[in-house]
């Protein structure tokens, strides 16, 4: 395997050290082309190829981001009116099928009306464990949410927004997590997410990164905001459209 | 006989586990048992269609297909997500063998012919499709009533992404197939560098509708980003390559566990540095097979040997992964589309066949490999969909309709293609007779 | 059934890659001529065992490297998604035991004391682990008496090292008690792991013979499959089908892939045909990585809190005494060796008890599991640097019975 005399490099190693000189150079002088303000504080999220195409504005351009993300994320949630011990206010459901939203709501909850659809309440399936109710509505596959599994559980400093409901519908919120870390839960395999430390996140807000990819559902955890990821939501709508036979 | 019981055995297991205890919490306890069973029952799957005359890879695709979330369910929709992540890394794999394919050497003087090719059947195709996307545009169901630029800018922007062809898709097939020869070289060729045009075109087509949209510009400049991710894609996996040369000749222990952990690297580390996968892949075998070409020989035919897992997963989860409710919602369109595709594809491949001085098989026949579309074309479509939501779902619908069509039946064309040519298992010596 | 040389059931011998590309044959440690390593690697090439350095002390310490604690490169949901392939390489060492066990069934001397031996242990570290926890209100985050015996079976395994056969009988007698202490091991795993999952909820009660059946069932099917298949990429397939499907199945179902593996081993090997050869080579390609991912990926899991330190250096000291009392409790069953020389043979612990610690870990509460993959993956490191201190310096010919070590069934 290859020819390598005794004395001197031999031409196999020459051409491999050649082709890794040119490649490291290659990067380097694209680099600085492509990430051009590359201090050490500049967040990147891995997402798929060719996002970096889309515009992404800098920290100064965070209301046009919201504002712009918010028209991405927004057909993806529903706001419900809910009635608790005789208050009333309004909870984001996010669209996990084409037919079915998903939303925090405790037991003793009542749903009265789906602020943006005209349809009836159809309950799809309740978890009393986890407090996530499940609500079935018309079809329609271009709403439902993308769920990025690969950036949920990065623990570095970042910017992602917060989806609360109001009367007018869904509304977006910028919240800074210095960091995320996972504690355990019974109720989830994987645990939950620690959105920041202190509650930044109302109990029940839809929890989205700036490439509109769903993170987590913020339920609160013996006073932090926590997250449940959207895998475990996954799992929870599977179990709760299929339940366990006995 | 055997394998019809050795299958029912396996299905009666999967159906006993699954009904015996319902699995609680991570997916990733069931993706285990689809894997187990989507090996073997896909196959045997794929050798039944063999002896009806039809390739394997389509039995591969149909089992995913029917055993998938919108049929059986047998592969449910967390399942499915499992198994594409899988994808990553099998993805990796195949355009690593597909590099050490590549004899710069051989390929050398026809690489004026092949480009001249390529060239010919994609301006055709780009010529023709924005025509008729333009000519038609009011009874597409993407934002029919755009004012007259924007719908220049979306037509652009559609047939950027109809008019691609999946090389993964090409690599699996010919891997699958065992093929090798002149065809075999062309159509990879072909894909290849059409893959490299699509990074362009798309790049310039989204600029394109952006500016027409009126949008925030990029702070990042268009060339820098699309060399980013081409060139800087064939940088990264020439080091690698070299970096895995290297460990060949002065370690040269463990090579098993290397090379997955340099398809793991392959897939993971270009994606987090924006980095196109399937580019830098291809990129580390050509350097493996062209600078150390005794070790590429015999890891390529190592690597293919024990490859024909990885591919059976990889089309089980492209079946588990078509979205046949927007086939229903939008289907007859996508196959007007698809037609007209293939159609301006034949006449491409015809027509450049006859410029660049190609013989058959290759100028009858490699309009057939130019049919599949997958990954990176979906990967597209949906950062276009998610940047435009307001005609971006009902161009995802499309798209995702087309490509469900041409994923289906891209394989099958490609892989009677390689038959026709007499090419299928030419890769191995004393190859048995092609099908 | 044809005869093969001992090979280490954890390694296999090289990788085939690396034998079919005719890759450099020395490793890098064997081109050490100087150091303080080599006279210790000399003494393990004078015993007949091949000079080198156990796995588990490279690739733990690198899953720790690179898991989340540290370079977070291995992050939870990486090590999410790895979770099929630690089941797979369950069932892939769970296979091997069960050839191991049916090519060697006539030599019941040696499988006898290689279970006494692990027994013991077992009772030894559970017992103590137990007392510990339970006088000391380390929370371990679960069941106190579950946690214990989950390491004990965890600590009771022990790896067999290749021999050459023209070494010391010894040697070879001691590796062969390391590799069949693991039947006791498997099936204590098993049932420990339905009574983890009944003391959280109700179980099934056909989870325990869950694993006969789909070791049985995965068997036949390769019986049915294996030796009709001509091409060499079919088999592969095949065998790597059947593989994933009990390690598949077993983790769906959250019984124990090692024990599944063992049926479907033994019954490969004890029915007639070829199955287990091709098995066997087939597998032998996913051997490495599959064995080099179960370390990596405990080394991943692992987090270091109070409770794995409390816990570790117990661990690690009761295993030692347990290997001890059980060489001397079997030395009267095994002429030829010395009960100190094979407790030290025993120290080394391998791969299977790290396997161990990962089924448990699913099983188990998260805080429990992760303790329990933490003392596990620790102790493992701690044991394999111990076996390479411990393993005897000289030769212990007592009227050494070669045909006792040498013993291999006959077709």
């Amino acid at each position: 395997m290859g020819d390598s005399p005794r004395s001197g490099i031999s031409r196999e190693t020459r051409m491999l050290l050649i082709v890794i000189t040119l490649s490291v150079a290659v990067l380097i002088v694209l680099s600085r082309f492509r990430f051009p303000d590359n201090g050490a504080g500049t967040p990147t999220t891995a997402s798929l190829p060719l996002d970096r195409l889309a515009a992404r504005a800098t920290y100064d351009e965070l209301a046009t981001i919201i504002a712009e993300l918010g028209r991405r994320v927004g057909p993806q949630v529903t706001v419900l009116r809910v009635e608790r011990a005789g208050e009333q206010r309004y909870v984001p459901a996010l669209r996990m099928r084409a037919d079915l939203l998903l939303a925090h709501l405790p037991g003793d909850s009542r749903i009265l009306e789906l602020v943006d659809l005209d349809v009836p309440i159809d309950i799809a399936g309740f978890d009393a464990e986890r407090e996530l109710v499940l609500l079935r509505v018309p079809p329609d596959p271009a709403r439902v949410a993308r769920i990025d599994l690969g950036a949920q559980s990065a623990s570095r400093p970042r910017y992602v927004a917060s989806v609360e409901g109001t009367p007018g519908g869904p509304a977006l919120r910028p919240l800074f997590l210095g960091r995320t870390d996972r504690v355990s839960d019974d109720r989830y395999d994987e645990g939950l997410l620690v959105l920041g430390g202190v509650l930044v996140a109302s109990p029940g807000s839809l929890i989205f990164g700036l490439d509109g990819a769903f993170i987590a559902l913020s339920v609160s955890d013996s006073g932090y905001a926590a997250g449940v990821t959207g895998r475990e939501l996954e799992a929870a709508v599977d179990g709760m459209v299929q339940p366990a036979p006995q | 006989m055997r394998r019809g019981a050795a299958l029912l055995l396996v299905l009666a297991l999967a159906w006993l586990v699954a009904n015996l205890d319902a699995p609680q919490g991570a997916p990733s306890r069931v993706t285990g048992l689809a894997l187990g069973v989507a090996l073997i029952a896909a196959y045997l799957a794929g050798v039944l269609l063999e002896r009806l005359k039809l390739p394997k890879v389509t039995g591969y695709l149909l089992f995913g297909l029917v055993c998938g979330p919108y049929l059986l369910n047998f592969i449910t929709r967390p399942m499915a997500r499992e198994l594409q992540i899988f994808n990553g890394l099998a993805v990796a794999l195949i355009a690593f063998i597909a590099g050490l394919e590549i004899n710069i050497t051989r390929l050398a003087p026809r690489l004026a012919a092949l480009t001249r090719l390529s060239v010919v059947i994609l301006g055709t195709m780009y010529v023709c499709l924005f025509v008729v996307f333009w000519l038609v545009w009011p009874w597409l169901p993407i934002l029919p009533d755009a004012p007259p630029v924007l719908r220049a800018a979306l037509a652009f922007l559609l047939t950027a992404v109809v008019a691609s062809f999946s090389p993964t898709v090409t690599i699996a097939v010919v891997a699958e197939s065992r093929s090798s020869g002149i065809f075999t070289e062309t159509a990879l060729a072909v894909v290849i560098l059409a893959d490299l045009a699509l990074i362009l075109m798309f790049t310039v087509a989204m600029e394109v509708v952006r500016w027409t949209g009126g949008s925030a510009s990029h702070e990042i400049g268009l060339l820098a980003s699309a060399s980013w991710e081409i060139i800087g894609s064939l940088a990264f996996g020439a080091i690698v390559g070299a970096l895995f040369s290297f460990y060949l000749r002065s370690i040269g222990r463990e090579v098993t566990l290397v090379l997955v952990g340099v398809c793991l690297l392959l897939s993971l580390a270009a994606r987090a540095l924006h980095f196109e996968p399937v580019l830098a892949a291809l990129a580390a075998g050509l350097v493996v097979e062209n600078i150390a070409p005794p070790a590429g020989d015999v890891l390529k035919r190592a690597v293919e040997r024990g490859a024909l897992p990885v591919l059976v997963i990889f089309f089980v989860a492209a079946g588990a992964s078509l979205q046949v409710d927007a086939l229903a919602t939008i289907g007859l369109v996508a196959l007007a589309v698809a037609v007209l595709r293939g159609l301006l594809a034949w006449g491409g491949a015809h027509l450049g066949a006859r410029m660049a001085g190609q013989e058959p098989p290759v100028s009858n026949l490699l309009w057939m490999a130019l049919i599949s579309q997958a990954g990176v074309t979906l990967g597209l479509t949906l950062i276009a969909a998610q940047e435009f939501p307001t005609w971006g779902p009902p161009f995802q619908t499309l798209m995702v309709a087309l490509i469900g069509i041409n994923q289906l039946v891209g394989p099958v064309a490609l892989r009677m293609a390689l038959g026709r040519a007499g090419e299928v298992g030419q890769m191995d010596e004393g190859a048995a007779p092609p099908h | 059934m044809t005869r093969e040389p001992l090979r280490s059931r954890e390694l296999g011998g090289a990788d085939p890659l690396d034998t079919q590309l005719g890759l450099p044959r020395q490793s890098l440690l064997q081109r050490l001529r100087d150091g303080r390593l080599a006279p210790l690697f000399q003494r393990r090439a004078a015993l007949g065992l091949r000079p080198g350095i156990a796995p588990a002390i490279v690739l733990v310490p690198m899953g720790m490297l690179l898991g989340p604690q540290v370079l977070n490169v291995l992050s939870v949901e990486v090590l999410a998604h790895l979770q099929v392939g630690i089941s797979i390489g369950l069932a892939l060492l769970g296979i091997f035991v069960g050839r191991a066990l049916a090519r060697e069934v006539r030599n019941l001397r040696v499988i006898v004391a290689g279970n006494i031996e692990s027994g013991m242990t077992i009772v030894i570290v559970g017992l103590a682990l137990w007392f510990i926890i339970t006088q000391s209100l380390v929370p371990v985050g679960g069941s106190a008496v579950l946690v214990a015996f989950c390491l004990a079976v965890t600590a009771a395994a022990s790896s067999g090292h290749t021999a050459d056969p023209r070494s010391d009988p010894a040697a070879r007698l001691a590796s062969r008690v390391a590799d069949f202490d693991d039947l006791l091991l498997i099936l204590t795993g098993a049932v420990l792991l339905v009574l983890v999952r009944r003391s959280y909820g109700p179980v099934s009660p056909t989870l325990l013979v869950a694993p006969v059946v789909i070791g049985v069932a995965v068997a036949l099917a390769g019986l049915l499959l294996f030796e009709h298949s001509e091409e060499e990429s079919e088999r592969g397939l095949l065998v790597l089908g059947a593989v994933s499907l009990i390690g598949g199945a077993s983790a769906y179902l959250m019984t124990s892939s090692l024990a599944a593996g063992l049926v479907a081993g033994l019954v490969w090997t004890l029915l007639p045909g070829r199955a287990d050869e091709i098995v066997s080579r087939e597998a032998q390609k996913l051997q490495h990585p599959l064995v080099a991912l179960l370390l990596v990926a405990a080394g991943a899991f692992f987090v270091p809190s109070v409770m794995v330190l409390w816990l570790v250096v117990p661990y690690v000291l009761f295993r030692l005494v347990g290997k001890i009392l059980g060489a001397i409790s079997t030395a009267a069953l095994l002429p030829g060796i010395r009960a100190v020389d094979l407790a030290g043979y025993l120290v080394p612990p391998g791969v299977i008890g790290v396997g161990f610690s990962l089924t448990f870990m699913l099983a188990l509460p998260a805080e429990a599991g992760r303790i329990v993959v933490s003392v596990a993956a620790a102790g493992t490191l701690i044991s394999e640097v111990l076996g390479m201190l411990l393993v005897p310096a000289a030769p212990t010919s007592n009227g050494a019975t070669d045909e006792m070590a040498n013993a291999e069934t006959t077709p």
